[in-house]
């Protein structure tokens, strides 16, 4: 097989060769200290080493930091100026006095080290995205880079680089790695996400390597060329990879031989969906992928889950026609008092702009409380933080908290010129709705002095909690819109804790327990002319796709690199097919027992076990 | 403590490049340094940490508040004023 996908070209010229998958914590490793660091004055308990021979927290961050200062200093000889700065921030970052207490403040309270690391580096990363700026939200992925740079250093993992000139294939290349492999042993780059201004393409640049980001769909293009029967008989038998860095085109064979010239023009179900991109780097790749449908014309909307403003542009580029869930909690968390109104609004305010007035933006009030725990709302211990007070019920403790989100959220509809539509987290009753529209009131109502007065803010209620679910019709009548919530939602209906390692078999969102509270969010929901979404992760699945469109979901807000899956997925089935795959799922034994039929819809072979 | 208000005249404001300078700036310097956006209190970043300063999320044309302990404050703060202030500076590549 081949597959010709369209991404964004980020480095210029022609590359071809055998595919090397790159996974986070691959890649060069710097040498272990040999002696603890005289000078380290900090916590007793990070201090401890998880086991003889392993470095601490401080020792790896300064190992880090020597290895980046190292390379950087290299880099600068060699007169590549650009990448010898990134490295020399990076190096910093390394031995940031607040990396450093994120990570030690976790391994204090038992997180493994390494673990600590990572997380400490998600934290710090989702701060930084979450400012607003997109050149600065760039960094948010130097900041994960050093971070696992850091956690590989505590763990003495093996380093694994490619054996032969290659093209790397990654989700999201590391800044890094490109200055530390040796430039003969990359022929080329592709990856699933990333963009053009990101540091990995200008190493790229500097090296003539040729180059390709936001190839949504390579990971799974490249999984199946892995399993391609008939590539095992061929000479090479091993996926190849043809990487246009001018058009911004990535081919994928399951073998050498099968990348013969024109096989470029293979195409597949995603490519007929898929935009254009730009070819030059400053390109902003607005495209119009058309309407997702259902291969007899039923129309689907879908929207994309985002986080951060650097989110956006991915979600564009692949085609989302809005946003169904823009999750908050990054400029809520971490923090020591609650961000201000303005810095806010300036957050939502980029973000509006940048889809616009016809792409709608759900922007969910902040979800913590509860395990997302934030110094400046905190109570009493909980024993049971799921089932605490967490999401809207924190507004019965702090009502200032959301005022001040509503207003900036409201503010920023008006700068952007477009209507606000804001969600509401763990919705279980009707007296929660109600408190979100009086809520939603008051801030409207004491916005006025500040500028223009923007249209009707439109409320919509997460459906994440049994409850609102069985009331779904009740809830419908008060609010604008629900979206359904499929995580929680079946950690809640199978009383499973996510978190659970024991139970993870149990959170999966097709079991039918879940599909039949969705069956009655939809039926309340359409009683009351109400549209509704799915923004849990199962809306991102291609099985789960085709289930709850066939349940009567018009809407699903997925990750932005499932856009293109589901968008093919759905294209290829009849919308009376998906309600008799529907119907059948409701009254199926299990959750594996749905994704075998949804797999026998689409035609896949069934998945193991 | 020492105070200054700096309107941010860099054309990369306060991106990687002139936040690592100001980092290193401050490690140069017996001194404990504070950046904040002049209109948000709440959002004071320890001037040795070049994540909180990124964070702060400052454009050109911001103004900054800056406030500087110790032996070597005066001198710090004339040199991140420098720093910042500077629309003559060339942006160079990476930001």
């Amino acid at each position: 097989m081949t597959a010709r996908i369209a991404g964004q070209a980020a480095a210029r010229g022609l590359a071809s060769g055998p595919a090397w998958r790159h996974r986070r914590g691959d890649g060069v490793l710097d040498a272990l200290p040999s002696a603890p660091d005289p000078t380290r004055t900090g916590s007793a308990e990070a201090a401890i080493r998880e086991r003889p021979g392993q470095p601490t927290i401080v020792e790896a961050m300064r190992v880090a930091a020597a290895g980046l200062d190292d390379l950087a200093t290299r880099l600068a000889a060699a007169g590549r100026d650009d990448e010898a700065a990134i490295l020399g921030a990076q190096a910093l970052i390394a031995t940031d006095p607040a990396l450093r207490d994120a990570a030690e403040r976790r391994a204090a309270a038992g997180t493994d080290h390494a673990a600590a690391v990572r997380q400490a580096g998600g934290e710090i990363a989702a701060r930084i995205e979450a400012s607003g700026d997109s050149l600065v939200a760039a960094r948010g992925a130097d900041v994960r880079d050093v971070a696992e740079r850091i956690a590989r250093i505590v763990e003495g993992g093996t380093a694994r680089a490619p054996e032969r000139p290659s093209i790397l294939v990654a989700d999201d290349l590391p800044p890094s790695l490109l200055a530390e492999l040796p430039a003969s042993l990359v022929l080329g780059v592709a990856t699933e996400a990333g963009s053009p201004t990101a540091h990995a393409a200008i190493f790229a640049r500097g090296r003539g390597i040729p180059m390709v980001v936001g190839a949504t769909g390579i990971l799974a293009a490249l999984e199946v060329a892995s399993r391609d029967v008939g590539a095992a008989f061929a000479v090479s038998g091993h996926p190849w990879i043809l990487v246009d860095g001018d058009a911004g085109t990535v081919v994928v064979a399951a073998s050498e031989e099968e990348l013969a010239p024109g096989a470029g023009a293979a195409v597949d179900a995603r490519d007929e969906t898929r935009p254009t991109a730009g070819t030059t780097p400053d390109d902003g790749g607005e495209m119009s992928p058309g309407p997702c449908t259902t291969a007899d014309g039923h129309r689907v909307r879908l929207v994309a889950n985002i986080e951060h403003a650097a989110d956006a542009d991915r979600a564009i580029a692949a085609g989302a026609e809005g946003v169904g869930l823009f999750r908050t909690e990054a400029l809520f968390l971490g923090r020591s008092s609650p961000p201000s109104e303005r810095a806010q609004r300036e957050v939502y305010r980029r973000v509006l702009e940048v889809f616009g007035r016809d792409r709608p933006v759900a922007i969910r009030l902040a979800d913590i409380g509860g395990d997302k725990a934030v110094a400046y709302v905190a109570g009493p211990a909980e024993a049971n933080p799921f089932l605490g007070v967490r999401g809207i019920r924190l507004a019965r403790r702090d009502r200032r908290l959301f005022l001040v989100q509503l207003r900036a959220i409201a503010g920023a509809a008006a700068d952007a010129g477009v209507e606000p539509r804001v969600l509401a987290p763990m919705i279980a009753t009707l007296a929660d709705a109600e408190l979100v529209l009086g809520l939603r009131d008051e801030a409207m109502a004491t916005l006025g002095g500040t500028g223009a007065v923007p249209p009707r803010m439109r409320l919509g209620a997460m459906i994440e909690v049994p409850s609102a679910a069985l009331i779904a019709d009740l809830l419908a009548r008060r609010m604008d819109f629900l979206s359904i919530g499929t995580n929680d939602l079946t950690q809640y209906t199978l009383a499973a804790d996510r978190g659970n390692a024991a139970l993870a078999a149990m959170q999966d969102a097709l079991h039918p327990a879940v599909l039949r509270l969705v069956r009655l969010a939809v039926e309340g929901a359409a009683g009351a002319g109400r549209p509704v979404a799915v923004c849990g992760e199962v809306a991102g699945d291609p099985d789960g796709a085709l289930v709850l469109v066939g349940l009567g979901i018009d809407e699903l807000s997925v990750e932005p690199g499932s856009i293109g899956v589901v968008r093919a997925a759905l294209a290829g089935v009849d919308l009376g097919d998906l309600r008799a795959l529907a119907e059948a799922a409701l009254c199926a034994p299990d959750a594996a027992a749905v994704r075998a039929m949804a797999a026998d819809l689409r035609g896949v072979p069934r998945p193991a076990g | 403590m020492p105070e200054i208000v700096i309107v941010v005249g860099r054309p990369d404001a306060l991106h990687a490049r002139p936040a690592a300078l100001v980092v290193r700036t401050v490690a140069a310097h017996d001194a404990e340094v504070r950046v904040a956006c002049a209109d948000d209190r709440e959002s004071e970043a320890d001037g040795r940490s070049i994540t909180a300063l990124l964070a702060l999320g400052v454009s050109r044309g911001d103004r900054v508040r800056v406030r500087a302990t110790g032996r070597d404050a005066a001198a710090v703060l004339d040199a991140i004023r420098a720093i910042l202030e500077d629309d003559r500076s060339s942006p160079g590549g990476a930001p």
